[in-house]
């Protein structure tokens, strides 16, 4: 008999079980959240952008950046006191571009810190006359 | 009396998954989000044909576009598996569709829709399918109404300084107002255009060429959220 108790309590455990992690908070760690600056905010298509650390990274290693999924990417290494700047060209589609980074050892590596997200907007260089 | 008890502790279980199963049946099936694609061309000219492997283009469409932009296009349907796409054509008249080699463009996935809504004189902002917000816009006038159609936002154009007709943006549309008074309003082409205004009072009237005049805050946060090919369903 203890048993069948034993096993419908496991029965109840295991319907209530995954709702459980719901419930718990994170136990991850935050790396920390760093400032960049980036210049101009807007662009025509192929125009330069130039991206510079406020804060550099905790300590000389790369920097990993990215225009979001599917987009432009690159790393750069740092100087020795953390900070980097990088330069591309912005996109030929026009709209609003955001720009991702963050400071690691390497590719894939876990993230000593991540910056703050930033954007430009991209801008048709010979604006047409629309139907007002 | 243990028999009891767990009798007891299955019971709500049992109940509960019973009642789940019938909510479910009452139910109409949720239909997955589909969202749409953006095809951005990949080369200086797209060819546009009638059919798949047809012999001649119909069109030959320049990349950049003449305002210096990316040529896009709004990928009709959902299936892009095949060496074929069938696109939304930026070109006259309202509602053109043609079949662009998949090797020429690049896809992105988007799932915003803006749309209007003539007789309420409404954009509605749309995200994954839902709602989430309106606001009131201005529309043609009587004489220079704002066509109905799919169109997309194929440019976003920073007014130049002086030109505070159309506020801070303008997002440029694939369609072309359909009144022949307007068809080169300004020296243009008739290009419709969803912008903001120096006239806010204009909003939420029938007062435009065929443009969609929507608040300045509005038109700043669209160029800031809305991805070129963006369905704009007007209806």
């Amino acid at each position: 008999m203890w048993k069948q108790l034993i096993g419908t309590a496991a029965l109840l455990g295991a319907l209530v079980g995954p709702l459980a992690p719901a419930t718990q908070s994170s136990s991850r760690a935050q790396v920390p959240e760093l400032t960049a600056t980036l210049s101009p905010l807007y662009v025509n298509p192929g125009g330069q952008i130039t991206v510079s650390a406020i804060q550099g990274c905790p300590q000389p290693m790369q920097v990993f950046w990215s225009l979001g999924p599917g987009g432009l990417s690159g790393s750069a290494p740092t100087a020795a006191d953390g900070r980097w700047i990088v330069r591309f060209s912005a996109p030929a589609r026009t709209g609003t571009v955001p720009f991702f980074a963050h400071c690691a050892f390497s590719q894939g590596a876990n993230a000593a810190a991540m910056y703050k997200q930033l954007s430009f907007t991209v801008v048709a260089p010979h604006p047409p006359r629309y139907t007002g | 009396m243990l028999r009891s008890l767990r009798f007891l502790l299955v019971l709500p279980v049992v109940i509960g998954a019973a009642a789940a199963v019938e909510a479910a049946r009452d139910e109409p099936e949720p239909r997955p989000w589909v969202g749409t694609w953006t095809a951005t061309a990949q080369v200086a000219e797209v060819a546009v044909y009638p059919d798949p492997g047809a012999a001649e283009p119909t069109a030959r469409l320049q990349n950049p576009t003449k305002t210096g932009a990316a040529l896009v296009f709004l990928v009709d349907g959902t299936d892009v598996r095949g060496e074929w796409l069938p696109v939304h054509l930026p070109l006259r008249p309202n509602g053109s569709t043609g079949w662009v080699r998949a090797a020429d463009v690049r896809l992105t996935r988007n799932d915003h829709r803006l749309r209007v809504d003539l007789r309420a004189r409404q954009l509605v902002f749309e995200e994954r399918g839902e709602v989430r917000w309106r606001t009131p816009i201005g529309v043609g006038a009587e004489a220079m109404p704002t066509p109905p159609g799919r169109y997309y936002v194929k440019e976003l154009v920073l007014p130049p300084r002086g030109e505070e007709l159309y506020g801070p943006f303008a997002l440029g549309l694939s369609g072309f107002t359909e009144a022949p008074k307007a068809t080169d309003f300004a020296g243009g082409e008739g290009v419709l255009a969803i912008h903001g205004t120096d006239d806010p009072d204009s909003i939420g009237r029938r007062v435009s060429h065929g443009c969609i005049r929507v608040p300045n805050d509005v038109i700043t946060y669209l160029a800031a959220h809305v991805p070129m090919g963006t369905p704009v369903d007007v209806e």
